[in-house]
């Protein structure tokens, strides 16, 4: 008898599935989703490049670029750990496929700007 | 009245298996006389990118050896570099981590319940058993921000704290949980035809699983009392522990320890959640580790060890892992002699093989 | 944990074996690790989730006497250590001959005069 009511429920209730691509994919607010960069506030100190579990990011600090491969990522989250200036954080969507051509490289320019300091003479 | 002997591969590639091992068995007319393993397919030798990568980071990697089992994993790692360098972790980190744990041990077992029923035949006990595991991944995403792979143990404590208001509001969804889990267990332990293929097949005596060295559910199903979360690291020694134990061992006997242990790990998560103390989550680490350190821990599947050695920089020196599908491998060779040909898919299910943590 | 080391001769593992299992205890692990000279070959025993441990110091290519007639369950830690060190382990239970881990490069794990990269270089156009 339990099992009749067990099979007159799946016939009536809705798929438990999410209709993907048709509905959004569900992911909740401190989902580790991709990694966006602010080129505006990187000094190349070249931290996140060292302490990268899967070396994913590269620095060249002559021709003041960042690049990052987005399939060697693997969301860890450790560079927005180390990185002093606050220029890394994490969004919640998850990252698009991509194919073998497009390979997913993404390159920066890095816009920083060093402030001026004011004379010493200034402060006292 | 002896037959003629012929091998059968039980291969690499099998729809029961999650993971590939290979196995050769030696068949007498249709009765199984012994078998011969045969491991190294997934073999990565990730030990040895210990002296490339920093220890701060290495909990990255020493978490991706295996996807089912990876929360303890992280854990064990950290807590062998706190024994070696004299950390204190703070208890709220203590208890979080060991909430970590018991969701990650329910998830290993509801996914174990489904793969079983996969390969008796019933395919919809599938289904149910990881419809109620997709609503502890959830769980699981919303308070580390990863279903499978949680990154969220670091060495000095943990990188994310929980609101004491959605700690209460887990409690209530908790209840949904057991009741659901509470009618599938009974399809598990009380069917008329599980128990016809369960029962009596595959039978580990006492003895044999003290001197073969096995751990985890399959030792507990032969009588056998051991489990490392009595020795009280972590948040056990405050909550107070004792182990789920059956005494036939057979299959039925270590299928009826794992249900078992679904429950018990409910009641855990509910007085970690209750006596949850406040405070801060890490502690800053300075310095770099020397000596060595022989770190121990509960995983879903029995007794994990982790070795540990460095030399005073920041790249430790060695890193060994012992995991308890290992140690079950001599067992899985003693069961096997001298059943059937068609129950041997069920039998290797029941010792719960892990291979991706096997061959790291 | 338990951390105290005692240290034995090459000769003298079959008589701890013997020793250990009329004792009641339980085989944990074995394991290695390269030494100033030589290895250390550690045997991890428990009783009443209390660790002892056991150690070698041996050199390269060293034979051993196998632990398996008291505990028949060591040769899944025996075949590995034969593997990826090169240590030969006489009387094991079960004998895979080297072929129980298949490796590209043969014992992969000895120690090597030259040590490895910190950055490990991949593909022709990323820069370290």
């Amino acid at each position: 008898m339990k099992m009749l009511k067990t099979i007159m429920k799946q016939f009536f209730h809705e798929p438990i599935t999410t209709k993907f691509p048709e509905e959004p994919p569900r992911n909740y607010e401190g989902t580790r989703g991709h990694l966006v960069f602010d080129p505006s506030k990187c000094t190349s100190c070249m931290m996140c490049m060292k302490r990268c579990p899967s070396q994913a990011i590269i620095v060249d600090r002559a021709a003041k670029t960042w690049t990052i491969d987005l399939f060697r990522c693997v969301m860890c989250g450790n560079c927005i750990d180390v990185c002093k200036f606050g220029c890394l954080s994490m969004e919640r969507e998850y990252s698009k496929s991509a194919t073998v051509e497009e390979r997913g490289v993404v390159k920066y320019d890095i816009t920083y700007v060093k402030p001026e300091r004011p004379k010493k003479e200034d402060r006292e | 009245m002896t037959g003629k002997q012929t091998i059968i591969p039980f291969g690499p590639q099998h729809p029961v298996l999650p993971e590939p091992i290979h196995l050769d068995l030696v068949v007498e007319d249709e009765r199984v006389v012994s078998a011969i393993p045969s491991i190294g397919y997934v073999h990565r030798g990730l030990e040895s990118l210990v002296d490339r990568r920093e220890y701060q980071d290495f909990v990255y990697l020493a978490e991706r050896i295996c996807g089912i089992c990876s929360f303890t994993h992280s854990s064990t790692f950290c807590q062998g570099i706190e024994g070696m360098m004299g950390i204190d972790v703070p208890p709220r980190a203590t208890y979080l981590r060991t909430m970590w744990g018991e969701y990650s041990r329910m998830h290993s077992h509801l996914l174990w319940l489904g793969l079983f029923a996969d390969s008796l035949g019933f395919e919809s006990l599938f289904y149910n058993s990881w419809k109620i595991r997709e609503a502890i991944l959830n769980e699981m995403e919303a308070t580390t921000g990863g279903r499978i792979i949680q990154g969220v143990c670091k060495v000095g404590g943990v990188r994310r704290d929980v609101t004491p208001q959605f700690l209460s509001e887990m409690d209530n969804r908790l209840d949904g949980i057991e009741d659901e889990m509470k009618e599938l267990t009974n399809v598990f332990l009380n069917d008329y035809t599980l128990k016809k293929r369960l029962v009596g097949k595959g039978v580990l005596s006492k003895e044999d699983a003290y001197l073969l060295g096995t751990a985890g559910p399959t030792a507990r199903g032969s009588g056998l009392e051991h489990d490392i979360r009595s020795t009280g690291y972590l948040a056990y020694g405050d909550i107070g522990f004792k182990p789920v134990v059956e005494k036939d061992g057979d299959g039925y006997a270590r299928c009826a320890v794992r249900c078992k242990e679904l429950f018990q790990s409910v009641e855990i998560i509910r007085r970690v959640i209750t006596d949850m103390p406040s405070g801060e989550v890490s502690v800053p680490v300075k310095g770099n580790p020397d000596g060595e350190y022989f770190s121990r821990s509960e995983q879903p599947r029995g007794e994990v060890i982790h070795y540990l050695k460095g030399n005073g920089t920041k790249y430790l020196t060695q890193f060994r892992v012992r995991t308890p599908t290992l140690a079950n491998v001599p067992a899985l060779v003693s069961i096997i002699g001298g059943c059937e040909l068609a129950d041997v898919p069920q039998i290797v299910l029941t010792i719960d093989p892990c291979i991706g943590c096997m061959e790291r | 944990m338990n951390m105290e080391i005692n240290s034995i001769n090459v000769a003298d593992v079959p008589s701890i074996g013997a020793k250990m299992k009329s004792g009641g205890y339980r085989l944990v692990v074995i394991t290695t690790t390269p030494a100033p000279e030589g290895y250390f070959i550690t045997y991890s025993f428990e009783k009443e989730y209390k660790l002892e441990h056991y150690r070698l110091s041996v050199e390269e290519g060293t034979k051993i006497p196998s632990i398996g007639p008291s505990y028949g369950g060591a040769f899944v830690y025996e075949n590995e250590i034969h593997d990826l060190y090169g240590f030969t382990f006489e009387g094991m239970t079960l004998d895979f001959k080297g072929t129980f881990f298949k490796t590209s490069i043969p014992f992969p794990f000895k120690k090597k005069e030259q040590p490895a990269p910190t950055v490990t270089v991949v593909n022709k156009e990323t820069k370290e």
